[in-house]
């Protein structure tokens, strides 16, 4: 019996079918870690975007020479950051905050409290194709069987309809806020750099020996020694 | 193809820390929330106060200010300052290689040749102009040496 599984296995390596297949997951895997670095990289564009706000609100203070110092930089700076996050999270709290209420009012209004707005069957879920995996098995080599199609997209027509729009404002709201903190989290990394770069006493950027001679020679005569224009 | 493996590696971490970093985003979200709290109520007691509840603050005021009473002065020095010509003397050092393709330059140049019957004898300066036009022509020497000092 042994031999005969493994017999059946090694048939599967010789055919070309298999082959084929293995070469198009390998495909779908590269494609897929391509793409979700594409992504990555323009999260890391959209963080760099927000951490420069932080700039924007601190530029009239240090030009006019007001911080000067680094203590003072980060904590006028960590809350002018807590100041815009609040600002900015207004619109999407009070999305979240309309969508628990429009939950309370209904459920209080229809009384069924364990209705889901996210099921396939009540909520934002018919909109989309669903499986039901409960009795799924898999089939060699890259198989899967036993699934069964649970729904088809359609709309709710009556009063449950509701949910639609509680999962919409809910959506809406904590993919706003948490772009926020996102943007909350960037000016902060922004804020420590700045401090670093701008307040820091540190030498290796600085050349001493230019500025050594330049204290030192007084009297040198500076030849403009330029190209005539053309 | 460099950037390709770059992006690809970088999927493949982002792929890892993807878990790690919503569960780290959730986090500071509940605790922003908390702060989001405290500045409603700051919020409520500055409506109560008569004040408006803004990023700019009392030192923002200040910074304008200064910057702006900097800017007039630069502004009113700039209009009260007179229009000077200063003749700045700099050594120039031409070799004759450079010399010779400065001339070729010129020549390459259309420079409009005047007229005399064209031109209009009521001009200022028309008889200085003319006198004290010294061309890179005039001014080289028999020996080739040249030594322009402007």
């Amino acid at each position: 019996m042994t031999l005969l599984t493994n017999f059946l296995v090694l048939s599967k390596f010789t055919d070309s079918n298999f082959w084929k297949i293995l070469l198009a997951v390998l495909f779908v895997i590269i494609a897929f870690f391509a793409i979700f670095g594409l992504v990555g990289r323009l999260v890391e564009k959209i963080i760099d975007f927000q951490s420069r706000k932080i700039d924007r609100l601190m530029a009239p203070l240090i030009l006019s020479g007001l911080i000067d110092e680094e203590q003072k930089f980060y904590t006028v700076a960590s809350t002018k950051n807590k100041k815009y996050f609040f600002k900015t999270s207004l619109i999407p709290v009070i999305f979240i905050i309309f969508a628990l209420l429009l939950w309370i009012t209904y459920h209080s209004f229809v009384g069924n409290w364990g209705e889901s707005f996210l099921n396939d069957t009540t909520g934002i879920g018919t909109l989309f194709f669903t499986w039901d995996f409960s009795n799924a098995y898999y089939v060699f080599p890259f198989g899967i069987g036993g699934v069964e199609l649970k729904n088809t997209p359609h709309f709710l027509l009556n009063v449950q309809m509701i949910n639609y729009f509680i999962a919409l404002f809910f959506a809406v709201g904590i993919i706003w806020y948490l772009i926020n903190v996102q943007g909350y989290i960037a000016r902060m990394f922004r804020i420590k750099k700045l401090r670093e770069t701008m307040f820091s006493q540190n030498l290796d950027n600085v050349d001493l020996a230019t500025i050594f001679n330049n204290s030192t020679n007084i009297n040198s005569n500076n030849n403009n020694n330029s190209n005539l224009n053309q | 193809m460099d950037s390709f493996f770059k992006t690809f590696g970088k999927g493949i971490l982002y792929f890892l820390l993807l878990p790690f970093m919503i569960i780290g985003l959730v986090i500071y979200g509940i605790y922003l929330f908390f702060i989001f709290i405290v500045y409603i109520f700051k919020t409520l007691v500055y409506f109560f106060k008569g004040k408006k509840f803004e990023v700019k603050d009392d030192l923002d005021e200040q910074a304008y200010e200064i910057l702006k009473a900097r800017k007039s002065e630069q502004l009113a020095t700039q209009m009260s300052t007179t229009n000077t010509v200063n003749n700045t003397y700099n050594t120039i050092n031409v070799t004759p290689d450079a010399f010779r393709q400065m001339q070729q330059q010129q020549n390459n140049q259309q420079i409009p040749q005047n007229n005399p019957d064209q031109l209009n004898m009521n001009e200022p300066n028309y008889i200085g102009y003319e006198q004290n036009n010294e061309t890179e022509e005039n001014l080289v020497k028999e020996d080739g040496k040249n030594d322009f000092t402007y």
